[in-house]
């Protein structure tokens, strides 16, 4: 029942998503048809162009009419084809997607330890130097804009250093050292904001734990100072970071758009941006419903983890 | 024979907001191998900051112990051991029972998990060897089904069941000494006896001198063979529980005595120690700490009166205490 319940609400999620995207592309100023000719698109003589192009692609039709084509399109899993490049929709998404993936997932696994060593030692001497230290350290990873942080990498380690090569992505399989040296500053720079965020998360519920009576108990009994950061605590402390993560992922594809531009990464950010500058509605819409379903099966997928290492919330 | 617990001249005072708050002043005590020690005092008396002075657990940043000071544990001197050896002295040497078993425990990992984390700290047994060293040691502490409560979680188990837990937890790696600071006082009465009951037969039977603190005189009438009481930071009566229960010397002493319920007495003869203590902030008063609650209190109470030993070895700070007090002239 209550798993007939869940799918109900995620359909309904997606239902708004998609249908708040398709109503404010269409509200958007720009024609997609026009966008596609070029600057000749307003001369007299292509005209029948124009309407050619709109009757192939439907943009003839009322908008009603095409919201009722595109669902039931999407009831039988078609996303449609770009306007642009003729190419299926979900082909396209098969193709950015993991570049996205790969930058998300690198960033949070580069960040979640670090939050954890940087958040744990502020929590272990509260109001000390090491403790100031570290937490101003975080709220400045966080307050800096990650397009200008791209852009300051990117100045320093690419176009300066030579380091790293400024823009692109190369599969991990094709050349693992390439594949390496695109994501380093992509990734260096989504981790930073979210090194930022997890430190502090860290430190609030470190710094709870610590002060609880089972800690002392553990201290009398003569564990080490590693173990009951580490360990001992630990546990208490960073299960509830499962949840911030998977609530960040929201933030974090959002921060991806960003750097993906920055870096010419060609994934679902770059896919998305494009789509929307070219007025290409297909490639929007089914992006957009591609990362709501997932920022919705991560969370999801995060609540069960936690449930599942919780022994309170599993009873 | 030299004390395994020994205390010296203990002086232990915190920094809080600017002032220097005293909790311990020169206290001195001694627990003998085997031995049932009780320290008695009410809230603030400093008992508890003394309990744990002697594992060293309070914060060592704002923590300050007095020059002179020195706690002897099992021949290593406490209060300058280096962190590793302190490490090593806790639960091996001396390990500390607490008061509320509902906070005691970590609530995210079982039981064995708890008690193996333990062992593993201290002793280089192998897995199987640990798991049977835990539930030997579960189902000495009367716990029931040692194989099943090691999987259980602690929110799983009640009160007294945890504080047995603890108190498995507490012998695990054979302490010489076990500090039980208030163990039964969360407790209802069922569970206080049978944890009461678990630590003295661990000390009958395996020679685990047991330092009690508490604030009921009935704890310690049944439980310890002598005891210290305390009072503002200080140690103020000292001595066999006999002697203390049947002449018991200081005046603080004499109100806990009448304070203390007693079913065959009539309910009028309970009577409370009126007022409160003084804050122990700043620097501490020259005068008696009792004095501003004592019956007796004269001029000579201006000056603090040190622990004196009387003739039949007992000990007590009080000028107008013992036969030939210089007081009762």
């Amino acid at each position: 029942m209550t798993r007939l319940y869940g799918a109900v609400r995620v359909l309904l999620i997606l239902w708004v998503v998609v249908t708040v995207v398709f109503v404010t592309l269409r509200l958007t100023p720009g024609d997609p048809a026009e966008l596609l000719l070029g600057p000749t698109a307003g001369r007299q003589d292509n005209a029948e162009r124009l309407a050619e192009i709109r009757a192939a692609y439907g943009l003839d039709k009322s908008i009603p009419v095409q919201y009722g084509i595109f669902l039931g399109n999407l009831a039988t899993g078609d996303l449609g084809v770009s306007n642009r490049s003729q190419r299926p929709v979900i082909e396209m998404i098969g193709t950015a997607a993991p570049v996205t993936i790969w930058l998300i997932v690198l960033s949070v696994t580069a960040a979640v330890p670090a939050s954890i060593l940087l958040g744990t030692l502020a929590a272990e001497r509260r109001g000390s130097g090491r403790d100031a230290t570290i937490r101003t350290v975080a709220t400045v990873f966080i307050a800096i804009p990650s397009f200008w942080l791209g852009l300051l990498l990117l100045n320093w380690f690419a176009s300066g250093l030579r380091w790293f090569p400024s823009r692109g992505f190369e599969p991990l399989l094709a050349d693992p050292l390439a594949f390496a040296a695109h994501m380093t500053l992509p990734v260096l720079t989504l981790a930073i904001f979210l090194i930022g965020s997890f430190t502090r998360f860290v430190y609030t519920e470190t710094a709870d734990t610590l002060e609880r009576d089972y800690i002392t108990v553990g201290r009398a009994m003569g564990l080490s100072r590693r173990s009951i950061l580490f360990r001992f605590s630990a546990k208490n402390s960073l299960t509830p970071l499962i949840i911030v993560v998977g609530v960040e992922i929201g933030t974090l594809i959002g921060g991806a758009v960003i750097v993906e531009e920055v870096f010419g990464l060609p994934g679902l950010g770059r896919l998305l941006l494009a789509g929307v500058m070219s007025r290409d509605y297909p490639v929007v819409q089914g992006t957009v419903l591609i990362i709501t379903l997932a920022v919705i099966l991560i969370n999801i997928l995060s609540e069960w983890l936690y449930r599942l290492i919780t022994p309170q919330a599993r009873a | 024979m030299t004390a395994l617990l020994q205390i010296d001249d203990l002086s232990v005072s915190f920094r809080v907001g600017g002032a220097e708050l005293h909790a311990v002043i020169d206290v001195s005590l001694a627990v003998r191998a085997g031995e049932r020690v009780g320290v008695i005092g009410e809230s603030g008396s400093g008992k508890s900051v003394m309990a744990r002075s002697i594992l060293r657990l309070d914060d060592p940043r704002r923590t300050r112990y007095g020059a002179g000071s020195a706690i002897s544990l099992d021949g290593q001197q406490v209060l300058t051991l280096p962190d590793a050896g302190l490490r090593r002295l806790r639960g091996q040497t001396a390990s500390m029972i607490f008061q509320n078993p509902m906070h005691s425990l970590n609530p995210a990992f079982t039981i064995g998990n708890q008690l193996d984390a333990v062992l593993r700290a201290h002793r280089p047994d192998s897995r199987a060897e640990r798991h049977r060293r835990i539930l030997a040691m579960l189902t000495d502490v009367d716990l029931p089904g040692p194989e099943d409560l090691v999987n259980r979680y602690p929110h799983e188990l009640s009160g007294g069941q945890r504080q047995r837990v603890m108190v498995a937890q507490a012998v695990l790696c054979e302490p010489a000494l076990v500090i039980a600071d208030e163990p039964t006082s969360a407790l209802d009465v069922t569970a206080q006896d049978s944890v009461l009951e678990v630590l003295g037969r661990l000390n009958r039977d395996r020679g685990i001198a047991v330092l009690m603190i508490t604030h009921d005189m009935g704890v310690v009438a049944r439980f310890c063979e002598k005891v210290n009481v305390m009072y503002g930071g200080r140690l103020v009566e000292s001595g066999s529980v006999d002697r203390i229960f049947a002449a018991p010397e200081h005046p603080y002493t004499v109100g806990l005595l009448d304070a203390t319920p007693n079913p065959a007495a009539p309910l009028k003869d309970l009577v409370a120690v009126q007022g409160t203590q003084a804050t122990r902030r700043g620097t501490v008063s020259s005068a008696c700490a009792f004095i501003d609650r004592c019956p007796l209190a004269t001029e000579v109470c201006g000056t603090a009166p040190p622990l004196r030993r009387l003739p039949d070895g007992h000990h007590v700070a009080c000028h107008h205490a013992g036969p030939d007090s210089p007081g009762r002239a």
